[in-house]
């Protein structure tokens, strides 16, 4: 039996529009308002308590021809709530959901794609707001990524090009770092000496297909190297290889023509436009260098090995020879003008590889004071070489190769205002992988939402519980503007204020932490606001319509719990991922996981008696974070895109070189010809 | 053959036509909610209308469906849980219009029951 009279009266009134749970609560109550106060008012007049009930049904009128006249009325409201319904959970949260990982796996996939590019001949770029067809797949698969019959192809197809010298010597090199057939390379080598008669480039690959066939070496880092000693395993190979060094060493010039060829491969690709175009721009640069750079490497151990063995062999006088040569190769290696960033590194690696182990040999035979001077060529090749430990943070932007630090070190040719860009570049990216982040966030709450809803709706031992429509937009509308948009700005505003906030940051710097810390703020407010709007006006809601509340003392003190237990996991785990494992943080974890696990015990057993409350208030969460969701996926992460562009193009430093798909003078981007330069030269001074 | 007509009590649909004017005409005063509206009309009617209360519900929620009322529950100054009805701005000018409709309508048929015949 009902506790109220009017109840089954209001209900039958009400009763067409059961179809929409809210707008039958809310009907029902109006009615039984309605007819409380007419009561008092008969109960004012003298009735007893039991007249008063029987005039206000009476004065009311019939329940069944006013439940028609409502339903009547309530026809065309209750289409458009059932189509918003519809909408909402058909469209929008689709369309949140789609958007979400479209902007943040979407484009982690891109990322992905660029890795997987140095393996296979599929070049990755952005296609998001990359309208610009890609037409140079097939050449770079060919010159690049094929096998080495495809380059030869290539090469005899394109004989008559002024640069068929550059697809040749692309073959050449391919050839001999990938077939142990000696005979092939041999007959490839003489048809590019013919091409090229004083390029050393030749020489030094047939040598070092020789050598390898010839001798191991203690430092063989190749995958199919047996034994990792010094040792003859064909004496012909050896003196081939090393006559071959030799007739090198005499040559004039040495060129591989890597930087042409990526260059070549650069201009064939649509611009870039987002990092991860540049980033792909790089890897097919490096590409370019990554086969000659094999055979350096396996060349200069091999040439190293083969010393120690003529030393050990007591053949002092040709061990010296040899090192002579080899310092008359590194020579040839230093000096090839307009080389790419990459190979530039490599060699430097090689040339310093050289020098050190030069100078154990030459101590070996007795030659001191050509030992100390190998040893001095290799501390200055290595004090060319950037450190990160001596980085200041100020002075470095998005450094993505080595070479900057010998240019920013020792002449202030790259200034403050040269980095900034990249900077900024590096803050915009961060702020973009947050975005990310809580896009990823937000979708998994929405669907937590969604699932919790259902779960409220057949969670009381099967009994229905009706759940009441979402707030009305002007609330969403709140809850989004304070929750979502207003802590932003005031982001926005604070992270772009200079002195206060600051906008350059970088990833290797501390202020990766203060970033860090800035966004699970920003993230706390955007989640403890919106969710309290929300909950505040469903309280206000729930009262007005006589649903069952729970306490709200009460229910503040079960959402505190959750949180601080969610925070302290939060925040242990993450310290854990930033920093190390060590025994507080761990602790900090259990506590954290064990205070989750308890509060949201104790909270299932206590809001169980409200149903309705608490599934209206995880369902009314959905369109909040489907508009939150895209709001952010499409005026936060477009406009954080835009400038992450802007600041690419802006770049002429740190990764934005390489940029766009022009290609500079002397070098692939805007700054690498100076940086290659002042590199180079370097090194050339230390190899006189 | 035609009822004989009591002064005192009119006939529903003489009141069905004109009780979304009253309506407006109090919202436009006011918010009110439904058990205000009906003691006001009868205060003013001196109760002569006696319509069945339940009947003024319909109208209000289609006025509400129709865009001219708006509505928002409120605690009364008694703890009383009440919906307020108010008149939106469609309302307001809607609310003008019948008012001046039913004058001009009222003085019509006035000037024909009650002005003397010429000549």
């Amino acid at each position: 039996m009902s506790e109220n009279p009017f109840d089954e009266l209001a209900e039958q009134a009400a009763s067409g529009l059961k179809a929409d749970a809210e707008l039958f609560l809310d009907v029902k109550q109006e009615i039984k308002s309605h007819l409380e106060e007419k009561a008092e008012y008969f109960a004012s007049t003298g009735c007893s308590p039991e007249e008063s009930v029987e005039l206000a049904e009476k004065s009311f009128g019939s329940p069944m021809e006013v439940a028609g006249e409502i339903l009547e009325a309530n026809k065309e409201k209750m289409k458009l709530r059932s189509r918003l319904r519809l909408m909402l959970g058909a469209v929008v949260v689709p369309i949140a959901v789609i958007l979400a990982l479209y902007l943040t796996l979407g484009r982690a996939l891109v990322a992905w794609g660029v890795d997987k590019s140095i393996c296979s001949h599929e070049c990755s770029s952005t296609r998001l707001f990359n309208p610009y067809p890609d037409r140079g797949a097939e050449f770079r698969k060919q010159v690049n990524f094929g096998n080495s019959d495809s380059m030869l192809t290539y090469w005899r197809n394109h004989q008559s090009d002024p640069d068929s010298r550059i697809w040749y010597a692309r073959y050449v090199i391919a050839l001999c770092a990938r077939t142990r057939d000696v005979k092939a390379c041999e007959e490839a080598v003489c048809q590019g000496e013919r091409i090229e008669p004083e390029n050393a480039l030749y020489n030094m690959v047939l040598a070092s297909c020789y050598l390898r066939r010839g001798v191991s070496s203690r430092h063989d880092k190749e995958r199919d190297a047996k034994n990792k000693t010094d040792d003859i395993l064909s004496r012909r190979d050896m003196e081939l290889g090393i006559a071959e060094l030799r007739r090198a060493a005499r040559k004039p010039y040495y060129r591989t023509y890597s930087i042409d060829m990526a260059r070549k491969a650069l201009e064939t690709m649509p611009p870039a436009i987002l990092t991860e175009d540049y980033y792909n721009r790089m890897t097919i640069a490096a590409n370019f260098y990554q086969i000659e750079l094999t055979l350096i490497r396996s060349m200069t151990n091999r040439l190293l090995a083969t010393v120690r063995l003529m030393i050990r062999e007591g053949r002092q006088k040709q061990a010296e020879d040899l090192l002579g040569t080899c310092h008359q190769l590194g020579r040839l290696l230093a000096g090839e003008p307009d080389q790419g960033d990459v190979a530039l590194l490599v060699r430097r690696g090689s040339l310093a590889v050289l020098a050190k182990e030069g100078a154990e040999a030459y101590s070996l035979i007795g030659e001191n004071l050509k030992a100390q001077r190998s040893m001095e060529r290799y501390k200055a090749l290595e004090s060319i070489m950037y450190r990160r430990s001596e980085m200041i943070p100020s002075d470095h932007a998005a450094v993505s190769t080595s070479m900057l630090g010998s240019v920013l070190r020792d002449k202030p040719r790259i200034t403050d205002d040269d980095l900034r860009p990249g900077r900024m570049h590096e803050h915009v990216l961060m702020e973009e992988a947050a975005v990310a982040a809580q896009l990823v966030g937000m979708t998994l709450l929405m669907l937590g939402s969604i699932l919790s809803g259902a779960l409220w709706l057949h969670g009381r031992k099967g009994e229905p519980s009706p759940m009441l429509l979402f707030p009305t937009a002007k609330i969403v509308l709140k809850a989004l503007l304070f929750g979502i948009a207003l802590p932003m700005i005031v982001y926005w505003i604070y992270s772009r204020l200079p002195n206060i906030g600051g906008r350059e940051y970088s990833v290797w710097s501390d202020h990766r932490l203060r970033f860090i810390r800035e966004i699970f703020v920003l993230w706390l407010v955007m989640l403890y606001v919106p969710i309290n709007v929300i909950r505040r006006h469903i309280r206000m809601r729930c009262e007005m319509l006589g649903i069952e509340l729970p306490r709200s003392r009460e229910e503040s003190r079960m959402a505190w719990a959750s949180r601080i237990s969610l925070w302290v996991l939060l925040c242990s785990a993450s310290g854990i991922y930033l920093y190390e494992v060590n025994t507080p943080l761990i602790a900090l974890l259990v506590a954290g996981l064990i205070g989750c696990t308890a509060s949201v015990m104790s909270s299932m057993k206590k809001v169980r008696q409200y149903p309705i409350y608490k599934g209206t208030v995880a369902r009314s969460m959905v369109p909040l974070y489907a508009f939150a969701i895209i709001f952010v996926s499409l005026l936060v992460h477009p406009w954080l895109m835009y400038n992450e562009a802007k600041l690419l193009r802006e770049d002429r430093v740190g990764i934005g070189y390489l940029g766009k798909s022009a290609v500079y003078e002397g070098g692939t981007c805007g700054m690498e010809p100076m940086v290659t330069r002042v590199y180079a030269e370097k090194m050339r001074r230390v190899m006189e | 053959m035609y009822e004989e007509v009591s002064p005192m009590a009119f006939k529903s649909e003489l009141v069905g036509n004109t009780v979304e004017t009253m309506i407006l005409k109090l919202l436009s005063e006011r918010a009110m909610y439904g058990y205000e509206i009906i003691q006001i009309v009868n205060e003013r009617t001196n109760g002569e209308f006696n319509w069945k209360e339940g009947t003024l519900y319909p109208v209000l929620h289609r006025l509400e469906g129709g865009g001219l009322l708006s509505t928002e529950w409120q605690l009364g100054e008694t703890g009383k849980k009440r919906k307020y009805y108010r008149l939106t701005s469609k309302g307001e000018s809607h609310a003008r219009a019948k008012i001046a409709e039913w004058q001009a309508f009222s003085a019509s048929v006035n000037a024909v029951l009650f002005q003397p015949a010429r000549g």
